[in-house]
């Protein structure tokens, strides 16, 4: 049986991360983990005419990269899948087409990187393609504007804001083996906590990612105990302490093991406020961080648990609260 | 709280400063000071969007930098380059279009009393 309790499906086949890309901006090149991602440009823009032209570079090279390291031909890859922040997904789509490779678009915001992952494992494992490609975006000019206001336009904003992290990230998913095993998946609810603040979407996810988080001991019958490391897409500050007490609550103590991908990736100094947010901050600092860690085995086992507020502009305009979703993957080392 | 009112109180200083140094230097009268000094201070809020020197003096000083008119000429110079690709005109009142709106129904309701 491949699900197990409500919401977790562990895979059956052995299925491996077999090479990883990122490509980011300059922001996070100055931020605490510059140097650990693959390539990084000065520029904002990246050499492009406009942010959304950017953004669909920096996924394009993430998957440029990601083929390179695993040594790896379009021709052999089965099926592409891939999502990002604009409207109607229209990086994923515009690459889609330079690829030439079967493609299913996915969305779920910032946790589009492992829907996708637990999309492409379920492939996998159904034997339905062997060699999965997959790839999120998220640029800060494209989507600041896209759901607030202008980059330069004169705005204050509290410390629950979040900063887009620009970025891009892909993974190949096959049954070859690599030093990274993807063993379990929990597909997340959408969860509404009444939140109306879009920059305050740390707080609006954190009941997601704790609902995720507690499905997923339940339907493994785990203990946080059982992961090195529990980390989240992008919460940020705000949000994870409300994780953190959500947890501590339910009597469930992640504190020792538990980070945040939107916190490691900006220094205090850079005005970043709560911290990153965006599909790529989970993907880019999880593929370049955390797999470095692992590789360097200074953690075995980790369950990534990327957040999503679910939400447009309109939505906000006409006073809709803000619904959230987190789904959740565990990687371990392979020795 | 504390900045914006200081900052407001700055930005109005200066305003001042700028007037005053027009009618001395210039020999203006008040009225046409008056304008150099809107003027000026309105190029300087464009010429500091695309820097986001604007942006970041608006993080600081919040309404203090909000408040003033060379907030408005902020919105729409930063509008109009956010969507140069786009259509700059077209966008350009995108997010400062409600000003106008409540500008000009202010100045209706204001006249039915003057």
């Amino acid at each position: 049986m491949k699900k197990v309790g409500e919401q977790t499906i562990v895979f059956d086949t052995d299925i491996y991360i077999e090479s990883v890309g990122t490509v980011v901006g300059p922001k996070e090149r100055e931020g605490p983990l510059g140097s650990s991602f693959h390539r990084a440009y000065d520029d904002l823009y990246c050499d492009e005419q406009s942010w959304e032209l950017a953004e669909r570079r920096l996924m394009k090279e993430a998957i440029t990269i990601c083929l390179t390291n695993g040594d790896v031909q379009t021709e052999d890859v089965d099926l592409f899948i891939a999502g990002d922040l604009l409207n109607q997904t229209v990086t994923a789509n515009y690459v889609a087409r330079e690829l030439d490779v079967p493609f299913l678009g996915v969305f779920s915001a910032c946790s589009t990187i492992t829907e996708a992952m637990l999309v492409a494992a379920t492939f996998i494992d159904g034997a339905f393609a062997r060699r999965v490609l997959v790839a999120t975006s998220s640029h800060y000019g494209a989507a600041e504007r896209q759901f607030r206001f202008p980059t330069t336009i004169g705005v204050q904003k509290g410390e629950s804001a979040s900063w887009t992290v620009t970025g891009g990230a892909a993974a190949l998913l096959s049954t070859i083996r690599s030093p990274f095993r993807m063993r379990t998946a929990t597909i997340g609810r959408v969860i509404d906590s009444g939140i109306t603040d879009p920059l305050d979407m740390g707080r609006a996810m954190a009941p997601a990612a704790f609902a995720t988080i507690r499905q997923h001991f339940a339907d493994c019958g785990l203990s946080p105990e059982a992961y090195d490391v529990i980390v989240t897409g992008d919460l940020g500050k705000v949000g994870s302490s409300e994780l953190k007490s959500l947890c501590h609550d339910a009597n469930m103590n992640i504190s020792e093991r538990y980070n945040d991908c939107g916190v490691l990736i900006y220094d205090a100094e850079q005005q970043a406020f709560a911290g990153g947010s965006g599909c790529a901050c989970c993907a880019v600092v999880m593929y370049s961080y955390f797999l470095e860690q692992m590789r360097e085995k200074k953690i075995k086992t980790m369950l990534v648990v990327a957040t999503g507020a679910l939400f447009n502009s309109t939505m906000v305009k006409q006073n809709q609260t803000i619904p959230a979703i987190a789904h959740a993957i565990a990687i371990e080392a392979v020795t | 709280m504390g900045k914006a009112f200081l900052f407001g109180g700055f930005i109005a200083v200066v305003g001042q400063a700028l007037i005053d140094m027009y009618s001395i230097w210039f020999h203006m009268n008040e009225a046409e000071a008056i304008r150099w000094m809107n003027g000026t201070l309105i190029v300087c809020a464009a010429i500091w969007t695309p820097t986001r020197l604007y942006r970041q003096f608006t993080q600081f000083a919040g309404a203090g930098m909000i408040v003033p008119m060379m907030s408005l000429a902020n919105i729409w110079s930063a509008s109009a380059l956010e969507y140069r690709n786009e259509g700059a005109a077209e966008h350009m009142l995108s997010v400062g279009g409600s000003i106008i709106v409540t500008l000009v129904v202010a100045s209706y309701v204001a006249s039915l009393f003057l």
